[in-house]
Parts: C-alpha cells; sequence; structure tokens
C-alpha cells in the first residue's frame, strides 16, 4: 500500500513540474470551440460568447 | 476542484470565467457535483474538447485570453495567482450601457456587433446622446467592438503563420460573419479568398475538416479499429504532406495494431 502511495505522490509531483507536458496546445494557439450540451452551475455559455473575458478551462474526468 | 473554486470565488468580479469541461454523462457529473460540492461552472460537451486541445492527460488547464487565444497551458495545480493576474489586466468587456444606449442591448445579446456597431455610431453622428457619460459610453462600445472585430483577424493571422490554415479560416468566415460591412469583415474576405487560391493552404484546410470529421464519425458511431481505418485511410493516402495527411497516416498504424488484437 505504501508503495502506491509514494508512486502516485511521485506521479503527481512530476505532473505538477513538466510545464505543459499535460496538453499540446499551448501559448498563442486559438482556444477551440467547445459544443456544451448541458450546463452546470452555469448558464449555457460558448468561448466566442465570452470573448473579452479570461477563461481558465479545466479539462477533467470524474473518474 | 476546490482550486477551481477558489479561481472562481477570487477573480470572477475582475472578468475571469471559471469552467471545468467533460463529456461523461450528466449522472456522473451531478454524483461528482454532489461529492465534492464544486461550485464553479460544469459543461456536458457533446464534443470531444480534450482531443480539440490535444490533450494527453487529466485534468488539464487553459488559460484563454480575451481574445480567445491560450496564455498558458498545463497542470490546474500549477496555476496560480500572478498567471490570473496576467490574464485579468487584458480582459476587455463591453462597458455597461446607459439607458441612453438601451436600444443596442438586443443587438449585443444577439451577437450582432456590426448592426450593435452602425447602431451606435448613428446615435453618436445624430448628436441625441447629450451627457458626457453617454457619449462616453457609445465612445466605448464602438472601440469594443472594433478590438473584437480585431482580435479574430489577428488570432487567424496568428494560426496561419503556424500554418494551422484550418483554424485561420474558421476564424476568419467568424469574423467575415459577425462583423459584416466593417472593414475587418473585408480584410476577413481577402483572406479567405488569398487561402482559396494557395493550393497547400487549402488542402490543409479541407485534410483537416476531413480528420476532424473522420474522428467525430468514430467517436459518434462507437466504430470499432477495423470499421474506422479506411476513413483515416484514405485521407492519409490522399493528403501526405498535410498535418492532417501525416495524423490520420499515425491513427491508422494505430488502428491497424488495435484490429490485430
Amino acid at each position: 500500500m505504501r508503495w502506491k502511495l509514494s508512486l502516485l505522490v511521485v506521479g503527481a509531483t512530476l505532473a505538477l513540474l513538466a510545464p505543459c507536458a499535460s496538453a499540446a496546445l499551448g501559448e498563442g494557439d486559438a482556444a477551440p470551440e467547445f459544443e456544451g450540451k448541458e450546463y452546470v452551475n452555469t448558464p449555457a455559455c460558448t468561448l466566442k460568447a465570452l470573448r473579452g473575458q479570461a477563461v481558465f478551462l479545466e479539462i477533467f474526468r470524474t473518474t | 476542484m476546490v482550486h477551481l473554486d477558489g479561481l472562481q470565488e477570487k477573480f470572477a468580479a475582475k472578468g475571469l470565467k471559471v469552467l471545468a469541461i467533460t463529456n461523461e454523462s450528466r449522472s456522473a457529473v451531478d454524483e461528482f457535483v454532489t461529492k465534492t460540492s464544486a461550485k464553479h461552472g460544469i459543461v456536458i460537451e457533446s464534443g470531444d474538447s480534450a482531443e480539440a486541445f490535444e490533450v494527453k492527460s487529466y485534468p488539464s488547464a487553459f488559460l484563454i485570453g480575451p481574445d480567445g487565444r491560450i496564455l498558458w497551458s498545463g497542470h490546474p495545480g500549477r496555476a496560480d495567482e500572478a498567471l490570473m493576474a496576467r490574464a485579468i489586466s487584458l480582459v476587455r468587456v463591453a462597458p455597461e450601457l446607459p439607458s441612453a444606449l438601451a436600444s443596442i442591448t438586443p443587438s449585443l445579446e444577439k451577437e450582432k456587433w456590426a448592426e450593435a456597431r452602425a447602431k451606435t455610431q448613428k446615435l453618436i453622428d445624430g448628436g441625441t446622446l447629450t451627457t458626457d457619460e453617454d457619449k462616453e459610453a457609445a465612445a466605448k462600445l464602438v472601440t469594443w467592438i472594433d478590438w473584437l472585430a480585431q482580435s479574430g483577424v489577428d488570432s487567424a493571422k496568428a494560426e496561419g503563420a503556424k500554418g494551422r490554415w484550418y483554424e485561420a479560416v474558421a476564424l476568419l468566415e467568424g469574423v467575415k460573419r459577425d462583423f459584416k460591412g466593417l472593414p475587418q469583415a473585408l480584410e476577413a474576405d481577402t483572406q479567405l479568398k488569398a487561402i482559396s487560391a494557395d493550393k497547400a493552404k487549402k488542402d490543409d484546410v479541407t485534410s483537416y475538416g476531413k480528420l476532424l470529421k473522420a474522428k467525430a464519425t468514430q467517436r459518434e458511431k462507437d466504430m470499432k479499429p477495423k470499421e474506422a481505418l479506411p476513413l483515416f485511410k484514405s485521407i492519409a493516402s490522399k493528403y501526405v504532406d498535410t498535418r492532417a495527411g501525416k495524423a490520420a497516416a499515425e491513427i491508422a498504424k494505430q488502428l491497424e495494431i488495435d484490429a490485430g488484437k
């Protein structure tokens, strides 16, 4: 169990230390538009409609 | 995700929109929200942003500037306050409109930017705006719409400079449509014609569109590797020297391996 925990800690640390390692699109690239079908805690929106604002977009999985 | 709530709480009022996005089921997201008490916005998408943003692992985050271009990307845990402050310093939201400009609001809500600009300019030129506040708000709105149009053209140029002509065309078509009648729309039209007249650029646009369509078909129909293989092989053979052709060849190679398993 302890070794599994250590691996997790090392993995998480590496992920935090590696800039942009988790994503190929980077600084200066146009952000691709998304097609939302349902929205939780927010009104319906698109990146286009949010132009003028800054957007922090996290792509995630619940599992 | 607690991190996202913190960002939202601290920076939303300053012009930062915090969103998490997934294409998982509504029930999975509801369960997740109940479990984590997440308060930030979550988008359940029909497409696949992970693929569009070329994400290699979860979670991945992108800080997108007011012009629609990425300012930073990486693990969300690395996004610090200095980064947010930088993004917020660039925010350019539309000015709040006084009652004298209330007639512009419907056009803005429908994102009819050129129409909104024309109406505003008419009010300015017609001398119907009497107070300094009204005149200032009208001038700010015109400037903001011009910036919005120009940022689309500039983003398209930046995409073109990277050889991403499909993305450039999408942006230019948006400017041409949304800002019809403005100089930026004419510039967008000129650039679209130039791209269309250049075979290599046109091939990038066509092939990349086909690649995205093939990926969407594979995803939507939940195709097995053997079924999806012809979709990518045809792009790879027809557009050998394009980025889409090369990507399709890589996908086909992997599908052949998966089909043999």
